[in-house]
């Protein structure tokens, strides 16, 4: 059994998919005898150019060895995790800093033309290529991602799907008059656009939304969308919710609403379907439509207020539409082997570099 | 022995139609389809987009990895197509990063820009290029620069123009351009024909048919004079049949517009395209190219009409002023164009088979001459081999504009990477490299 560090990157106050999966994946290590804990440097970024400071940060902790125990091999998650040095390093990569890489050029990315922000991209760029090919094993948690790091970095990997972190707890209730929205609530989740479906969406759905904002502005730019819209008694934020509150919230929701904008991965689509219920994503959502397939087991409609409206009010129409769909999610989150076996696969890949000599 | 290839290395940014998924919209993939092959026996060419696959069996290369390829096997020319719209808003992201010779298909932008060149740098970065003076303001006011492509000419150090008119309208508005203060040659703007394939269906209208196929594929923009069209039409005492091809988001305006101008015997075609035009016209007798826009252009459609040999109508401005009297027929724009128009109609109906057969080879030689798709193909190849020694010049000056962006990325850093530690981390992470 080996001493293995898992690499986390925190930033404080927030809770996200990544912190799940690095929790996830100690305690799955440790189901298997080994001795695995986390690692974890916050993460601030005050100015991009900080960016430089903070992955410099991680290339100087020393990893070897803690309270006389040494370290056998790291598993590095997301930037900048993956610039630790260390002789035997796995990554299972969540996402890069995206803002130099796939969200370059649009709204959520703010490098422009001016030649500082250019010189920033491209020396993060070159390191992250130089870190992540010191790694013995590259990984990434979705295609998507995977996709990225050939496309930007030139460096290929392996797909591992992280299993669900609640296994196979979810339930599956009744097709309730609400939407469910789960997730950390920040511009590129798109929250905005099942705020603003509203209005056109039958008068007696709630759009019931689970996590808290990370985003300076967001709620409050929120909550000006629902006083213009008389939303009040129709949006409702839950805020950060127990494992079991949130089971019942997918087991009665009518459909779940995640349509991020290039998503890695997202762990509320795999959720959804183990809980029986369709999902509402857009043509743009990244991981998302690696699982989602339109009018299979959801919907995909284009990124925009009008069809979000109409997605969801086909759903509410057609409640035995919603089921088949639902049912149909189900069906692929069980064979796929991501609710209950998927971890043996995916750590057996992970240390794969404890074999090296 | 070395053998050093002769071939000059091309990087050409471009929305592309890829393994037959056609952006049929994109007026810079028609032209890489027409052109690229013909200019690939003198350069070696890679394609740049923002999108995967393969173009002419080779993969493309994601725009933002260009720094690395240059970095390994310098580019001699960098190429860029421009157009209005948000399928080449890589291109005017990638025009800031690296100067090259541009193609401009459109000089006024309607489309969003990409947001982070809200607060661009251009005006700076010309300044500090042309006036080796590289002080650069800790954040960028945001220009005002109204609906025109300034940015994307003045950082072109030679731009091209698929239009006369919006070649001339650039030398007016944009007299400055990186590079411009050790530029000798004077021709930094030019006018490089829109051409269309030499291989497009001729003409085969049987001219003895009595009904009059006419032809239209503007759209439903006040531009575009569909509704002069259309009231002209009404007052035609002839037997005709128009057919109108629109772009899928204009079916339904197309209708109102028709059912408006009670004009019925009219069939409305859809999912316009070059491909589809081209169909199109040869199988018509008469095509209207009636827009009349002091910043828009026919696109490849007139030039299709012509290279078909149908006889067109064309509005006597713009594109359609330096076309000659004898290859078309001209309408004066703001004057009783609908009057016109329906004269010009009828004329044309009344004309003798051999004084259309006249006209039909007027245009299909001054199409050969001026739109053939090797003629440009030869135009842009030379100005790509004259162009090659000054963008040597103009890149080895651009490392000093990329040597100033890495020093200020340090400098915002002096405080942690100064300590050891980091200064070390620093440093084997090559973010020292250069600077």
């Amino acid at each position: 059994m080996a001493n293995i560090l898992v690499l986390g990157v925190k930033i404080p106050f927030t809770k996200g998919g990544a912190e799940t999966l690095v929790n996830t994946l100690v305690k799955e290590l440790k189901a298997r005898g080994h001795d695995a804990d986390t690692v974890e440097l916050p993460l601030s970024f005050n100015s991009k150019e900080a960016s430089l400071g903070q992955s410099a940060l991680w290339r100087t902790v020393d990893l070897s060895s803690f309270g006389g125990k040494n370290v056998d091999l790291v598993i590095a998650t997301k930037f900048p995790s993956y610039y630790a040095k260390f002789p035997k390093k796995s990554v299972w990569l969540v996402h890069q800093y995206r803002e130099s890489y796939d969200l370059y050029g649009t709204r959520f990315s703010d490098f422009s033309d001016d030649p500082r922000d250019e010189a920033l991209r491209r020396m993060l760029t070159d390191a992250d290529r130089k870190v992540l090919s010191e790694c013995s094993y590259i990984s990434g948690i979705s295609k998507n991602v995977v996709d990225r790091l050939n496309k930007y970095n030139d460096l290929s990997g392996e797909v591992l799907y992280p299993p669900l972190p609640l296994g196979n707890k979810y339930q599956s209730g009744n097709f309730s008059d609400y939407i469910l929205s789960v997730g950390r609530i920040c511009t590129i989740k798109r929250v905005d656009m099942a705020i603003k479906a509203l209005p056109i969406v039958h008068n007696f759905i709630k759009l019931k939304v689970v996590g808290t904002p990370d985003e300076g502005g967001v709620m409050e730019y929120f909550k000006n969308e629902i006083d213009k819209h008389h939303l009040w008694d129709r949006v409702e934020f839950l805020g950060r919710v127990s494992d079991e509150e949130l089971i019942n919230l997918y087991a009665n929701s009518l459909a779940v609403y995640y349509a991020p904008f290039d998503e890695d991965y997202g762990y509320v689509t795999l959720e959804a379907f183990a809980s029986k219920k369709p999902v509402i994503t857009a043509q743009d959502s990244g991981g998302v439509l690696e699982f989602v397939k339109h009018e299979v087991n959801g919907l995909v409609v284009e990124p925009t207020i009008d069809a979000v409206g109409h997605g969801i009010n086909k759903l509410v129409e057609d409640r035995e539409l919603a089921k088949r769909l639902g049912l149909q999610g189900y069906k692929f989150i069980e064979s796929s082997g991501l609710m209950t076996h998927g971890w043996e696969h995916v750590i057996s890949r992970l240390i794969s570099p404890l074999n090296l000599s | 022995m070395t053998i050093l290839n002769s071939k000059l290395r091309v990087a050409w940014f471009s929305p592309l139609n890829f393994d037959g998924k056609v952006r049929s919209s994109s007026t810079s993939a028609y032209f890489t389809d027409l052109v690229s092959n013909k200019l690939k026996t003198s350069f070696e060419i890679d394609f740049y987009t923002d999108a995967d696959g393969e173009y002419q069996g080779t993969p493309t290369l994601n725009y933002l990895s260009f720094y690395q390829h240059h970095r390994k096997n310098p580019y001699s020319i960098v190429f860029y197509q421009f157009e209005d719209s948000k399928a080449a808003n890589f291109v005017r992201m990638h025009l800031g990063l690296i100067p090259g010779i541009t193609l401009f298909h459109d000089l006024l932008i309607k489309v969003e820009m990409p947001p982070p060149l809200t607060f661009s740098a251009w005006p700076e970065i010309l300044k500090g290029f042309n006036q080796n003076s590289l002080t650069f303001p800790k954040k960028y006011p945001q220009p005002d620069r109204g609906p025109f492509a300034y940015r994307e000419v003045s950082l072109s150090p030679v731009s091209l123009f698929t239009s006369q008119r919006l070649c001339g309208e650039a030398k007016r508005l944009v007299p400055d351009f990186i590079g411009s203060n050790e530029y000798q040659g004077q021709l930094s703007k030019l006018y490089l024909p829109m051409p269309t394939s030499d291989n497009v269906q001729l003409s085969m209208r049987d001219k003895s048919k009595d009904v009059l196929e006419i032809v239209f594929a503007g759209d439903v923009g006040v531009e575009h004079r569909a509704h002069k069209v259309l009231l002209a039409l009404r007052e035609v005492s002839i037997d005709y049949r128009l057919k109108w091809l629109v772009s899928n988001k204009d079916i339904s305006r197309a209708k109102e517009l028709c059912s408006e101008f009670a004009v019925l015997n009219v069939e409305i075609l859809v999912e316009k395209s070059p491909k589809k035009w081209s169909e199109l016209v040869a199988k018509s007798d008469l095509a209207l190219h009636t827009l009349f826009s002091v910043y828009g252009t026919p696109g490849p459609y007139l030039q299709i009409s012509l290279m078909a040999g149908t006889p067109s109508v064309v509005t006597d401005f713009a594109e359609g002023e330096y076309i000659p009297n004898d290859v078309v027929f001209k309408i004066e724009p703001g004057n009783q164009e609908a009057q016109q128009l329906s004269k010009t109609i009828e004329s044309f109906y009344f004309l003798k088979l051999d004084e259309r057969e006249a006209i039909s080879k007027n245009a299909r030689r001054y199409a050969l001459e001026n739109y053939a798709s090797n003629v440009t193909a030869e135009n842009l190849k030379d100005i790509f081999l004259r162009e090659a020694p000054f963008f040597s010049n103009i890149y080895r000056h651009w490392q000093d504009i990329e040597m100033f962006g890495r020093q200020e990325v340090l400098a915002a850093n002096f405080e942690i990477f100064d300590q050891k530690y980091l200064h070390d981390a620093f440093k084997e992470l090559g973010f020292l490299e250069n600077a």
